[in-house]
């Protein structure tokens, strides 16, 4: 643990940080709520909907995971399975070694299982050129940087500091208008998809009936890394698997509605094998990786309801934490509220212990979620066990006012005892009036008006 | 013993949730001339644009590629410059969607699947009687091939939340009805 804890990096935070970051993430909730109304009659039934699939989805992976590895199969996508992140960084690295023996371009998609899997670092290191080709991870690539929120990870940054680094990269002349910043990004990325033998994505959903892994995008660059290259591989949690086709539709409009207020996304794209021999393009193989990674122990434990999520991103953009701090405060791939409860599952509660305590527990992140994961009670039973194991200590000013006020005696001893030592200040008062003046006291005391009553 | 081994072992047991059926939603059922009303609306929201036989005309004059189907639709000639170097690409799509301006589109015998997205203009040609009121209704229908769903014109809100359409793939998209 030798980051700093999420209120210490938030305090160190670039005002121009916490503006972007606020401005944007509002701006997203509201177009959430304007596109989730337009959408559906009654928002609160589909989101019950969509969380019973998913329940329905992880109580029936015994047999929804091989009956999708079945008919991937005959489909002509290759299935393999990958217990931890090492043994998915290698599966994927072998693939590109018997396709590409001399190393080359390796095309990439934004996908959050491989950054969970640190696959970039890795494939990089056997020599491969790896390219982030969505826009916003193509930013964080050239900047070294890691991405500060699942969907939108540039929200952190200005205009300003992406045309500097596009300047510094020789990508074109300096601007700040963003329609040039794009194009310069399309132009340089257009000899790398002509040039790359391999492209690598995640999925969003993998239909069990139908073998199809569907993919959802706005800019154009995942259709790009699935098509253009001779070999496509995927990479999914084992927990993206949906039973039917007929579950898409409520899904999609789900997910396009929680993560940028769309209708609809731009691209749906659904995958259905490699070429057929009569098509003219796409990638000749196609590969699907299932990826555990700490899920199976999630699945058997308290957090269970946390892999129902569809990485939305609107728990994020609510949360008025995460408004505040940004997601590089959370230590982990994941941020936000959903962050603070996967990444703790995901890594033991031992890597990420205080992360549960960057909550106000308002519970927005739940009413917006939708598949409606419990978040605020994960977020409580992270805090009980992370106190259980010693791992965050309770402030000592409220053990001693937990001892105080769970006894009637104690308490009136202390109202007594504790303005003549002058130690009256409330212990949350400190950081509280750093902003805010506390009103003064004024009238009787209650409990001599309450005693003085009958 | 082999990861699939290990991950299907430690799944555990069955649950025993069952799941509501989806229940299917009532189709609205609209004269096509109102679902193409409604399309149009959506397209245009997005940034798309309907347009007319005279406006691909024009379109035609720049660097072009259509596909076998497509280009017998329309009595031309199938090809035209490679699909890297089109500036626009001419496709016929399977079916359009009302209530989101969608439009769905398999690939198939013949067909480039790049010819609507490299190019930075996209023509889709749609027979009138090809529109869906619904997403719903239109899944129900998807051929067994790779198949896209495309809604508007490529675009990113990534810089500082601002649209900015046409990133990588067409910012240009053009649904001619026939």
């Amino acid at each position: 643990m030798n980051r700093p804890s999420v209120e210490k990096f938030a305090r160190k935070l670039p005002e121009e940080t916490t503006n972007s970051v606020r401005s944007a993430s509002v701006a997203k909730t509201g177009a959430r709520t304007v596109a989730l109304s337009e959408a559906f009659d009654d928002l609160g039934a589909a989101r019950t909907q969509a969380a019973q699939i998913k329940d329905f989805v992880l109580d029936n992976l015994p047999n929804l995971l091989p009956q999708l590895e079945l008919k991937c199969s005959l489909n002509g996508i290759e299935v393999h399975w990958a217990k931890d992140a090492a043994a998915a960084n290698k599966i994927i690295l072998d693939i590109c070694k018997t396709n590409a023996p001399d190393g080359g371009v390796v095309v990439k998609a934004k996908s959050m299982a491989t950054e969970e899997i640190h696959l970039n670092k890795y494939l990089i290191k056997a020599g491969y050129e790896v390219v982030e080709t969505d826009l916003g991870e193509f930013v964080i690539q050239i900047d070294n940087d890691t991405p500060s929120h699942i969907v939108t990870p540039i929200i952190h940054k200005t205009r300003k500091q992406v045309a500097k680094s596009f300047e510094r990269e020789g990508l074109g002349p300096y601007t700040e208008v963003p329609t040039e910043l794009a194009q310069q990004a399309r132009n340089h990325l257009r000899d790398k998809f002509r040039q790359a033998k391999i492209g690598i994505s995640g999925i969003n959903f993998a239909i069990a009936e139908s073998g199809r892994l569907v993919l959802v995008e706005n800019e154009g660059n995942n259709r790009l890394c699935t098509t253009a290259p001779d070999v496509h591989i995927a990479i999914m949690g084992l927990e993206k698997v949906l039973p039917n086709e007929t579950d898409l539709p409520l899904f999609l409009k789900l997910l396009a509605g929680s993560a940028t207020g769309q209708r609809m996304t731009t691209y749906v794209h659904m995958v259905s094998g490699p070429r057929r021999r009569d098509e003219k393009d796409g990638p000749k193989e196609v590969h699907l990786v299932i990826l555990d990674n700490g899920r199976t122990n999630i699945l058997n434990g308290p957090y269970r309801e946390i892999l129902r999520c569809i990485r939305c991103g609107a728990c994020l953009n609510v949360c008025p934490v995460y408004r505040q701090v940004s997601g590089h405060a959370y230590k982990h791939v994941y941020s936000g509220p959903l962050g603070a409860v996967l990444g703790p599952a995901l890594e033991g509660i031992e890597k990420l212990p205080d992360l549960a305590k960057a909550s106000t527990l308002c519970g927005a992140c739940e009413e917006v979620c939708p598949v409606k994961i419990p978040i605020p009670r994960m977020l409580l039973q992270l805090r009980d066990e992370a106190v259980r194991k010693g791992l965050i200590k309770e402030a000592i000013p409220w053990s001693i006012f937990a001892m105080g006020t769970t006894s009637g005696f104690r308490w009136r001893m202390g109202l007594k005892l504790l303005p003549m030592a002058g130690l009256a200040r409330h212990p949350a008062k400190a950081g509280w009036e750093e902003f805010k003046d506390l009103p003064k006291k004024e009238g009787r005391d209650f409990r001599k008006w309450w005693n003085a009553r009958s | 013993m082999p990861d699939r081994d290990l991950i299907l072992g430690a799944l555990g047991p069955v649950g025993k949730k069952a799941r509501m059926p989806v229940a299917p939603a009532p189709l609205p059922q609209l004269p096509t001339d109102a679902l193409w009303q409604l399309f149009t609306e959506r397209i245009e929201e997005l940034g798309g644009r309907i347009g007319t036989m005279e406006d691909l005309e024009i379109i035609l004059a720049r660097p072009h590629a259509i596909d076998g189907e497509t280009a017998t639709r329309l009595g031309r000639p199938v090809g035209g410059v490679p699909i890297w170097e089109a500036e626009v690409g001419v496709t016929t799509a399977d079916l359009a969607i009302a209530e989101t301006g969608s439009l769905i589109i398999a690939t198939g015998s013949g067909k480039d699947r790049l010819l609507s997205l490299t190019p930075a203009i996209h023509v889709a040609i749609v027979p009138k009687d090809r529109i869906v009121a619904t997403i719903t209704e239109a899944f129900s229908r998807l051929s067994d091939r790779t198949t896209v769903m495309i809604t508007g014109p490529s675009r990113t809100a990534d810089i500082e939340g601002i649209l900015v359409r046409g990133v990588h793939g067409p910012g240009d998209v053009v649904v001619i009805p026939v």
